[in-house]
């Protein structure tokens, strides 16, 4: 078996106190079910928190962008496979697993 | 960007685009509206609700008292808001260069009373217009198109978008937003039922999504350009729907029907919380699980509390804060009695209207309610 992928993503949403955390949540436990390592940045009401860093995006095989509102710092994931989506398509484990799998097929 | 393309995805459509946009602008508004707000109310509360016109009469900002010195502070801060969603509009679409563009355009949008809806339609067109200017730069050498970002865009992205504004744009938009102002600002008796119960019927669809959004998006709106029932409205309609789902299961725990199960039953304290603190997507799982059974009664219950809001003229300084707010309400005691009016019906409606469940079911997935639980 290959080595683990990495996936690193955004959520935000308009508020940013409820959908984003939500999101990042489901996003990070579909992704952790995939058998990948996740990491999810939030870009809510109180800014930004578990940031995606270089040595983040050095490792990360793909990116997840989970947003209703514009986000911040976009140009870092340009040169890594990124799939932009609603903070709703990803509330659930169930939805954001059917994400994480068209993320995982597009780069395998 | 290394885009992956989605499987039977259209290409993101300019509607699309401006719409994202405009929720960010929204979403970057919504601190000032909270902060000027509620730093007004508490001056009204300190100093009478009739404060704006005691300051006039005072006129120099020397002279004033404590508490006009706070009225005069969130009122200041609630100028900025108009402007604050241009800027946030022309930078979604344009990014930093966007900004004073976006900003300028807000401001001239105040100045010319075209209000919140102007600010709108001049960020959107802030936005075009300086990534037209941004597509030209790159058509130029390189030697002069550094001149663009440090002087083109804000010296001809400014005045082009402002210029338009004044001139073209602005006059409708002025015109309508007179208008609307005017026909909103003494809206009460039936009238005033009618508007409110929309308002509070459309928060108490989605729970949140975006339905709720568009909603909250005009009575926000309204609020940054000072008609204040909306608010009221909105936030009564939407607070009452996780507080009437908890009525729901309290009445069930009470006549021991079983209709939820036990583990649904066992959020209700967290739910009265959430209420409290005006978060409606607690009610999304019960939504989710039982679409109309649940959707009727919480827009039946919106109605109710919202268009009461509007019968009697109920202003909101506050566009957010749940309970917090309530003391800042030009009549808190009818806010509460119409959020428990609300509340109550939707609560006994959707008692009666749902379905025994089984108890081992597990409930719709809700990350907000999974971390309540543990």
């Amino acid at each position: 078996m290959a080595e683990k992928k990495y996936i690193v993503g955004v959520t935000a949403c308009m508020i940013g106190i409820a959908h984003t955390f939500m999101a990042a949540e489901s996003l990070t436990k579909a992704i952790e079910a995939a058998g990948c390592e996740a990491k999810i940045e939030t870009q809510g009401a109180t800014g930004m928190e578990n940031v995606i860093t270089d040595e983040d995006l050095a490792r990360a095989d793909a990116a997840i962008i989970a947003a209703d509102v514009a986000i911040k710092n976009p140009e870092r994931f340009d040169p890594i496979p990124t799939l932009s989506c609603k903070t709703k398509e990803v509330m659930t484990v169930e939805t954001a697993a059917s994400v994480v799998e068209e993320v995982l097929e597009a780069i395998s | 960007m290394a885009e992956i393309q989605r499987k039977g995805a259209k290409r993101k459509s300019q509607g699309a685009i401006i719409w994202d946009a405009v929720l960010t602008g929204i979403s970057y508004m919504i601190p000032f509206i909270v902060g000027g707000g509620v730093i007004e109310g508490i001056a009204k509360a300190m100093g009478g609700y009739n404060i704006a016109a005691d300051m006039a009469a005072v006129g120099d900002y020397t002279q004033y008292t404590l508490a006009m010195v706070i009225y005069a502070i969130g009122a200041a801060i609630f100028d900025v808001c108009v402007p604050v969603i241009g800027a946030y509009i022309a930078w979604a679409l344009a990014d930093k260069p966007g900004l004073a563009p976006g900003f300028a355009v807000g401001v001239i949008s105040n100045t010319i009373k075209a209000g919140f809806l102007g600010a709108v339609l001049g960020g959107i067109i802030a936005g075009y217009v300086v990534n037209y200017l941004k597509e030209l730069s790159k058509k130029v050498p390189t030697d002069v198109s550094s001149v663009f970002p440090i002087l083109l865009i804000p010296v001809f992205g400014t005045a082009i978008t402002a210029l338009l504004m004044w001139y073209v744009v602005g006059v409708p938009v002025s015109w309508l937003n007179t208008l609307v102002v005017n026909s909103l600002t003494d809206l009460q008796g039936a009238g005033g039922f009618v508007f409110g119960a929309a308002i509070g019927a459309g928060m108490s669809i989605d729970q949140g999504g975006p339905i709720g959004k568009a909603v909250a998006l005009v009575a926000n709106g309204l609020n940054a350009d000072g008609v204040f029932g909306p608010a009221a409205c909105k936030m009564c309609g939407g607070m009452q729907n996780p507080l009437g789902v908890c009525i729901a299961q309290i009445i069930d725990r009470f006549t021991g029907k079983k209709k939820f199960t036990d583990k649904e039953r066992s959020t209700t304290i967290s739910g009265l919380v959430l209420a409290c603190c005006y978060i409606q997507e607690y009610v999304i799982p019960f939504l989710v699980q039982d679409t109309w059974r649940c959707l009727v009664p919480c827009m039946i219950g919106g109605a109710i509390s919202g268009g009461l809001c509007g019968y009697f003229a109920l202003e909101s300084v506050a566009v957010h804060g749940g309970v917090f707010v309530i003391g800042m309400m030009s009549n808190p005691l009818q806010f509460v009695l119409f959020w428990l009016a609300g509340a109550l019906v939707t609560g006994i409606l959707y008692f009666l209207l749902r379905k025994p469940v089984d108890q081992d079911a597990e409930m719709g997935n809700n990350g907000v309610l999974d971390k309540l639980l543990g």
